[in-house]
């Protein structure tokens, strides 16, 4: 509960530092970049899942009006390294001699216009042979399909520490696989009941709303100059360096406001491209994806999860194997990560004496699959809590009360090497539980059910660092590679900021990001905004604040810790003294610039099973209330709860505000959003016919409680919000449809269709 | 039957944002390329393209239009508002403008110019709109950050705010 | 039956269109003289809330045919025996309009179209000759049997709404308005809460009852059946190949048999 003394800045009610700029419109993104003599990119897509390009004949294309540059794929030859990718480098800038999913980049234009760069495109010809294409993963891991890629792509398998592995192409169509094991498995032997099941996910895409986009520029003397909408743009840097074989000293990526990104915006999308043609015209090339594109580039996993788990008679449970299976698309992307994490996950948040997960990546013609919101904690969650729920109805026992009997105790590590979970969980589910009305009647076909989502918070491995300026006067700059997507990071490290150097909020500011003078940060993802970088930038602004009490002090004749700040005064006792001339008194009338660094980096640690112990835990509760339609099988949210705990809250709409986008992305998984295929193609990649949740679509009732243990490892005790709430969305409507008509769905989305088949076969309809 | 183009250029003039402007341009030429390219007012998001999400909402005659999918002829002689026009000349957000603010009614901010103006065309139809009202207008346009529902709160602020002024007039 | 999209190769949009000759008639006969002589293809232009789509799927218009001032269109009216909607009609102007009393249901049905900021742009026309199996106005008029007026230079046809689909409009292109026959006081209940995966719409007029049912990539499939029908047994008339990727036909049979026995109740009941 929150009995944290209260601070000025942090937990204040104050707008967001971004709320001017968004409101009025003045905010910029990479989509409004422009260059003069800015030339515009378009790509040709393959219209086979599954082909050997025989030829493609560019000829006709290179005369079109306003053309000023075509790439095949026979031009990678000039790139030192054309292929991308997180561990397994297999994407290639354009396909060379196959293609793998429809919708693979072929050839590209740069033109005056994307009108004329289309024009053109259309006259490429390509010449392909098809081959059997493999729709999905019963087809990939099938004993006689094709070998989608033939030779080994380059990949690596990062250090992992005690009961995790990974291994490259462990068989046909597989990319990559994840292991973690911990505990005996005999203690199977050991259980009552040993239960086993499969659950599906579907696949849903990210849809945020401002394109994949980057305007690129490959200037004389080959200094690159790069704006894009992106999530990570440290790594990116080090991808572009080590693809165009240039130092990494010479390539400035900027990414102002990004329109969101859900994930789908780390590493290279349109930028590899856009430099090729680039550097062939010597313009700058503006290379922006429509929606329908967008469709086709980045996707969440769609998985197969069969479970085992192991349970004594009175609920206690002992054991869990799980494997599961990851649908990865054309092309590795992000796979192996969100395997490792999906594998590692799927456990959840209770005690075993045994696990063992086996994850795998498996290669399909479709679109590539990478990062989603929850990074495969979702699929995990899908699966490992709707088993407990079913678990506990075999045997009898209340869903609420098994999972509290098992629940890992707070500053429990999760698992032997991990850190101790920073949030009590019973806490967190008894009040969602209490708000969702758990334990009130109920009339018939109608349902409460619960969930708890949860994940390792922080990223893997993950270093941070921040730089804090202060000017003469007290202006502050705040110099950190978090990008603002949205999730309100601005403010938050600027609250941090304004917290420790006692200055208002609007003194700091959030500098641009230019890898060239921001600090190195590995990218905006897994939660880490403020708990991996708001340490970082925690540290930065005490050592400048340490700094300038320093100075105060020598000035006063005095001791720093005599002294504190408020408003670039010092005050000493009863006296206060302004800073601005103190310092130029000091340091001449230019005046001066105190600076701090911060890092941070949790440790490596072999005992622990991905190498770091998890920064901390990202635990997002659920309660839904229901009622279902027996007869056509619908499902009527009334309630649906959902808390995180944001350890401390530094802001609190912005928890609120991500929880509730979180919570609503999971309903529309759970109950209609996914991308629908007939085979290999795509049906509804497109804003209409792909259906995402409209305010129209929120239930009766909508609470998102932002809780504040305060356990949490970043400043002030906070921990990261943003994924959580998505987590267990899914898994406590099927819990909640099977208290209210007795019948369990497996599979997602959970359709009407699904629910009366259900019941029709249950004998119930 | 007027020809109003044989060649594809057209003269257009409307109000924009409360000022007359006339342009040279083409038939092709869509609202949201005239107003962020040719006009360099860049607060108009562009995203799905294609009439569904409304990032790109603009007010034609008061009412919210998908400037992506609005032709450049089509505003001639309409009063066109974009999100660059609903501040006063002093800088004084407009009472929509301050509760989104207030209200942390964005994230991304991506959706949010089409949001505010039509709640803005909400608000000028229904004084004290209850929240199903505001629902299904909100359903007009995609936010895929919020969950919509401080944007539902934001509205209802702004027209309390707007009721409280009207009352003090 | 369902097919899939073509794969496309090139993504489209509002930026592959060039300047093109623009026309704006202020009648019916001078919108078909425009699509005759303008270059080819026209396209004729209403709400515009559909037309980017087709852009960016790759229609490429060589001229642009502006209907807005073709007062004609927006004509709504009934007599004792039809209720007739001109094609510029907007949902928003067509579910408020008293006319639509004539079919109970009609602007109920009609309401709940698209969203608020669609409603009041997108054309009656434009839904209909779109020809897209997600727009709902051919799913109600087809229930109300109703009929397209379709001009071209020689004359007007009348064609029943559910040819609309298959029609070859290279010699009528135009869709006038749309005419729904009052004859035995149709009815009409529309079940949509099943969207995004089928809707299905109930006529009932006396002497026959007319099922709709459609879903989001197929078009509507219609059947007329004798008062009293059992829900299941009409239902269960949907042909083999009813289905697509989203829901399949066994579902449409069983939960569209419950919705329909909850229509009749609905429409029966007294009012
Ligand atoms: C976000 C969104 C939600 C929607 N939701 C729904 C929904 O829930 N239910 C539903 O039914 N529909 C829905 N629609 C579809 C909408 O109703 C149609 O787009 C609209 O009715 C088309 O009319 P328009 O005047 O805008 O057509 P336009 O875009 O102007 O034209 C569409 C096509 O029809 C042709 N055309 C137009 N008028 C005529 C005419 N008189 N004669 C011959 N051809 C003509 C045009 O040439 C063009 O090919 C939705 C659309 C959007 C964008
Ligand atoms: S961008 Fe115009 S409606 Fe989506
Ligand atoms: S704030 Fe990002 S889409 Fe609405």
């Amino acid at each position: 509960m929150n009995d944290q003394a209260p601070l000025r800045v942090i937990g204040a009610e104050i707008e967001r530092s971004d709320a001017h700029v968004k409101v009025t419109g003045r905010a910029r993104y990479s989509y409004d970049a422009a260059r003069p003599g800015m030339l515009h990119a378009k790509v040709l897509r393959s219209t086979r899942a599954h082909a050997k390009v025989l030829r493609v004949d560019a000829s006709a294309a290179r005369a079109m009006p306003g053309v000023h540059a075509v790439l095949t794929g026979v031009d990678l030859a000039d790139v030192p390294m054309p292929v991308y990718g997180y561990f397994i480098k297999d994407q290639p800038i354009l396909a060379t001699d196959r293609v793998r999913y429809e919708g693979d980049m072929v050839a590209a234009v740069a033109a005056e216009t994307e009108g004329q760069a289309n024009a053109a495109l259309a006259r490429i010809v390509v010449e392909y042979e098809d081959l059997p294409a493999l729709p999905d993963m019963e087809a990939a891991l099938a004993e006689d399909a094709p070998e989608l890629f033939e030779e080994a792509p380059i990949g690596i398998v990062p250090p992992y520490g005690a009961g995790s592995s990974g291994a490259l192409r462990p068989r046909r169509n597989v990319c990559y696989s994840y292991a973690y094991e911990t505990g005996d498995p005999s203690v199977f032997d050991e259980c009552d009941h040993v239960f086993e099941d499969e659950f599906r996910f579907s696949r849903m895409h990210h849809l945020h709303l401002e394109p994949f986009v980057c305007l690129a520029h490959w200037k004389e003397g080959d200094e690159i100059e790069l704006t894009t909408s992106c999530q990570n743009p440290f790594p990116l840097r080090k991808e572009i360096a080590r693809i165009f074989r240039v130092p990494e000293s010479r390539i400035a990526v900027h990414v102002p406001f990004v329109g969101g990104g859900f994930g789908s915006k780390n590493n290279c999308k349109t930028e590899p491209i856009a430099l090729m043609l680039s550097r062939r015209t010597g313009r700058p090339v503006r290379f922006c994806l429509t929606m329908e594109e967008g469709f086709l580039t980045n996707t969440q996993h769609a998985a197969i999860l069969r479970l085992k788990t192991g349970v004594m008679a009175d609920g206690t449970l002992v054991a869990r194997q799980s494997h599961v299976l990851l649908d990865s698309g054309a092309y590795s992307d992000a796979s192996p990560l969100v395997a490792e994490k999906a594998g590692y996950r799927v456990a959840g948040p209770y005690r075993y004496k045994h696990i063992s997960s086996v994850c795998d990546c498996v290669m399909t013609n479709q679109p590539p699959a990478g990062p989603f919101r929850g990074f495969g904690g979702t699929q995990a969650t899908w699966a490992s809590d709707s088993q407990i729920d079913m678990i506990a109805r075999r045997l009898g026992i209340d869903p609420m009360e098994m999972r509290m009997k098992n629940l890992v105790d707070l500053h429990e590590p999760w698992v032997p090497g991990e850190s101790g979970v920073d949030s009590d969980m019973r806490e967190g589910l008894d009040l969602v539980a209490r708000e969702v009305g758990y334990d009130r009647p109920r009339e018939a076909n109608r349902g409460v059910g619960l969930s708890i989502g949860f994940k390792d918070g922080g990223g893997v491995n993950k270093p941070a660092q921040a730089r804090v300026k202060v000017s003469t006067n007290g202006d502050v700059h705040l110099m950190c590679g978090t990008v603002e997507i949205g999730q309100g990071a601005r403010t938050a490290l600027s609250q941090v900021v304004a917290e420790v150097m006692d200055c208002p909020l609007a003194r700091v500011e959030y500098l641009p990001l230019d890898t060239r003078y921001t600090p190195f940060d590995q990218g905006t993802n897994a939660s880490s905004g403020i708990s991996v970088m708001g340490q970082a930038v925690e540290r930065a602004a005490r050592s400048v604040r340490q700094q300038v009490l320093q100075m105060a002090a020598e000035e006063l004749g005095t001791e720093p810790d005599k002294l504190r700040l408020d408003n670039w005064t010092v005050i000493h006792g009863n006296e206060s003294h302004a800073l601005a001339p103190m310092i130029m008194g000091r340091y001449g009338g230019t005046g001066f610039e105190f600076t701090g660094d911060g890092f941070h980096k949790q440790p490596n640690d072999h005992h622990a099973p991905l190498e770091t112990k998890s920064v901390f835990w990202e635990i997002g509760w659920a309660g839904v209330d229901l009622s279902v339609d027996p007869e056509t099988g619908q499902v009527f949210i009334h309630k649906l709860v959902v808390s995180g705990d944001a350890g401390r809250a530094i802001h609190k709409l912005v928890c609120r505000g991500q929880d509730e986008g979180a919570a609503l992305m999971g309903l529309g998984q759970a109950l209609y959003e996914r991308m629908i295929h007939d085979g290999t193609r795509l049906v509804n990649g497109e804003a209409l016919m792909y259906r995402v949740p409209l305010a129209e679509d929120l239930p009766e009732v909508f609470e998102a409680i932002t809780q504040e243990q305060g356990h949490g490892p970043g400043p002030f005790g906070a921990k990261g919000m943003g994924e959580g709430a998505m987590l267990p969305v899914a898994s406590a409507v099927a819990n909640a449809i099977e208290e209210a008509v007795g019948v369990r769905l497996t599979e997602l989305p959970l359709t009407p269709e699904r629910v009366l088949s259900a019941l029709v076969e249950a004998g119930k309809a | 039957m007027t020809t109003l183009s044989e060649n594809g250029k057209i003269d257009i003039a409307f109000t924009l944002n409360g000022q007359p402007v006339s342009r040279a341009t083409t038939t092709s030429r869509t609202l949201s390329d005239l107003l962020r390219d040719d006009m360099d007012l860049k607060g108009t998001r562009v995203a799905c393209g294609r009439t569904v999400c409304g990032a790109c909402s603009v007010l034609v005659d008061g009412f919210p239009r998908a400037a992506c999918s609005t032709f450049a002829f089509e505003v001639e002689g309409r009063s066109v508002t974009t999100i660059e026009g609903l501040e006063a000349e002093d800088g004084t957000l407009d009472p929509v403008q301050a509760a989104f603010a207030k209200k942390s009614a964005f994230q991304c901010g991506y959706c949010t110019s089409g949001m505010i103006l039509l709640a803005r065309a909400l608000l000028a139809e229904h004084q004290r709109p209850d929240r199903e009202t505001i629902r299904e207008w909100i359903s007009s346009n995609i936010c895929r950050c919020t969950g919509y529902q401080l944007i539902i709160e934001a509205v209802e602020e702004a027209a309390e705010t707007m009721a409280g002024k009207e009352a003090a007039e | 039956m369902f097919t899939a999209p073509a794969p496309r190769g090139l993504a489209r949009s509002q930026a592959d269109l060039p300047p093109v000759p623009l026309y704006r008639p202020d009648s019916v006969a001078e919108a078909i003289h425009a699509l005759d002589t303008a270059p080819a293809p026209a396209a004729l232009y209403a709400g515009g809330t559909d037309f980017f789509a087709r852009l960016r799927e790759g229609e490429a218009p060589a001229a642009l045919v502006w209907l807005d001032r073709v007062q004609d269109l927006r004509e709504v009216g009934r007599d004792d025996h039809a209720l007739r909607l001109g094609a510029l009609v907007t949902h928003h102007e067509a579910f408020r309009h008293p006319a639509l009393d004539a079919v109970p249901g009609l602007a109920a049905a009609w309401r709940r179209i698209a969203t608020v900021r669609i409603r009041r742009q997108a054309t009656l026309g434009g839904n209909l000759m779109a020809r897209r199996t997600r727009y709902e106005l051919s799913i109600l008029l087809t229930a109300l049997g109703a009929s397209a007026q379709m001009a071209g230079a020689d004359g007007t046809i009348d064609l029943p709404v559910e040819d609309l689909w298959q029609a070859d409009t290279a010699t009528h292109p135009l869709l006038v308005s749309v005419t729904v026959p009052l004859e035995g006081c149709p009815r009409l209940d529309y079940e949509r809460s099943m969207r995004p995966t089928f809707t299905q719409a109930l006529a009932m007029r006396d002497g026959g009852w007319r099922l709709v049912v459609a879903t989001e990539y197929l078009r509507p499939w219609a059947h007329d059946m004798a008062p009293g029908t059992p829900p299941a047994e009409a239902t269960a008339a949907l042909p083999a190949d009813f289905a697509d990727p989203a829901v399949s036909r066994a579902h449409m049979v069983r939960a569209g048999a419950a919705f329909l026995k909850r229509q009749i109740e609905r429409m029966e009941a007294p009012a």
